[in-house]
C-alpha cells in the first residue's frame, strides 16, 4: 500500500468525521486547517483509521503526528511491515 | 490570569505530561499551550478514591457500555458517567441522539483506556493529578504513587494541592525519588481557560522537569 493509496483511503474518513465533504488532504495538512477539530474527533479518525485499514497506532504514535503526511507514512510504513 | 505566554513551542514539551483529574484544569493549561494528547482523564472528573480504584482495576469498568451513562453537565451539555469518573462531552442536549452518543463515547473511551494503560506501562510522562473540592490525604498520595509505580517502576508522579497557609503557589518539592507534590492557587469554584493559573503550573512542571 503506497502513501498514495493511504491518502485516499484517508480521505473519506476525514470527510465523513469532519462532516465535510470539500475536504482535500495534503501532506501538510494540520489539525488547524479544520473547523470543530478537537482530540475527540481525532481519535475517531484514528479508530476508523485502525478498522479501515487493519492497523494499529499506539496513542504515543498519534500524539507525535505533526500532520496529514506522517499519519499517510505511518500506516504505509505498518502495512508494510505486516 | 494567563500570564505566561502561550509559546507554541511548549506543545511538545506539554505532551510530555499526562493529567489524572480531577478536573479539567491541567488539561486547559496544556491547550493554552498548544498540547492536545489524547488522555482518557483530561477532560474528566474524578475523585481520588475513584483514580484509586480505576488504577487498581486497570480501568475495567468502562469496558461494558453498560456501565456507561449520559447525565447533565455544565453548558447544556452531555457528560458521560462511568463507575469511577465523568467526563466532558461537549455535545449540547438536544444536537444528538442520546443513545448514538452513547454508544460513539463508549467506542472512543475504549482506545482512551488503551492509550492511557500504554501511557502508564511507558513511563515516559509525568502523571499528573491535582486535588479540586476536596483535600487529597498523604495515604491517598502515597497509594497512587504506589499503584503507577506497579504499572511501571520509573514512573514519576506530580500531586498538586490547593495553596494553603504557608505555601507557596508554584512551588514543588520532591518527597521521594518519582513523587512530587506541587501546589497551585485557584480562587474560581469552576476552572475555566481564564481561571487556570499558568505562571503556578509552568514554574512547578519546569522545576519537575526543565525545557
Amino acid at each position: 500500500m503506497t502513501e498514495q493509496d493511504v491518502f485516499a483511503a484517508l480521505t473519506p474518513i476525514f470527510r465523513a468525521v469532519l462532516s465535510d465533504d470539500a475536504i482535500v488532504l495534503r501532506a501538510e495538512t494540520t489539525p488547524r486547517d479544520f473547523a470543530g477539530w478537537d482530540s475527540f474527533r481525532y481519535i475517531e479518525i484514528i479508530l476508523q483509521v485502525e478498522e479501515a485499514l487493519g492497523v494499529k497506532i499506539r496513542s504515543k504514535e498519534a500524539n507525535r503526528l505533526q500532520n496529514v503526511g506522517e499519519l499517510a507514512a505511518l500506516i504505509a510504513t505498518k502495512k508494510a511491515a505486516a | 490570569m494567563l500570564s505566561v505566554t502561550a509559546d507554541p513551542s511548549f506543545a511538545a514539551y506539554y505532551q510530555g505530561f499526562e493529567s489524572l483529574g480531577a478536573s479539567c484544569e491541567f488539561g486547559l493549561l496544556q491547550r493554552h499551550f498548544g498540547a492536545e494528547p489524547l488522555a482518557l482523564l483530561r477532560w474528566s472528573a474524578i475523585d481520588a478514591q475513584g483514580l484509586i480504584h480505576s488504577l487498581s482495576n486497570r480501568f475495567a469498568d468502562v469496558v461494558d457500555i453498560a456501565n456507561l451513562s449520559l447525565i447533565h453537565g455544565p453548558n447544556d451539555e452531555w457528560d458521560v458517567r462511568t463507575p469511577h469518573f465523568s467526563q466532558h462531552l461537549y455535545v449540547k442536549r438536544g444536537t444528538a441522539d442520546a443513545a448514538e452518543l452513547l454508544r460513539v463515547t463508549h467506542r472512543r473511551i475504549q482506545f482512551q483506556r488503551r492509550a492511557i494503560l500504554e501511557t502508564l506501562e511507558e513511563a515516559e510522562k509525568v502523571l499528573v493529578y491535582k486535588e479540586a473540592q476536596f483535600r487529597m490525604t498523604d495515604a491517598e498520595i502515597a497509594q497512587i504513587f504506589g499503584l503507577l509505580r506497579g504499572f511501571h517502576a520509573d514512573n514519576v508522579f506530580l500531586a498538586v494541592r490547593l495553596t494553603g497557609a504557608g505555601e507557596e503557589p508554584g512551588s514543588v518539592d520532591e518527597i521521594e525519588p518519582g513523587l512530587w507534590v506541587g501546589n497551585v492557587e485557584l480562587d474560581a469554584k469552576v476552572v475555566t481557560r481564564d481561571t487556570v493559573p499558568v505562571a503556578s503550573w509552568h514554574r512547578i512542571c519546569q522545576t519537575l522537569r526543565p525545557v
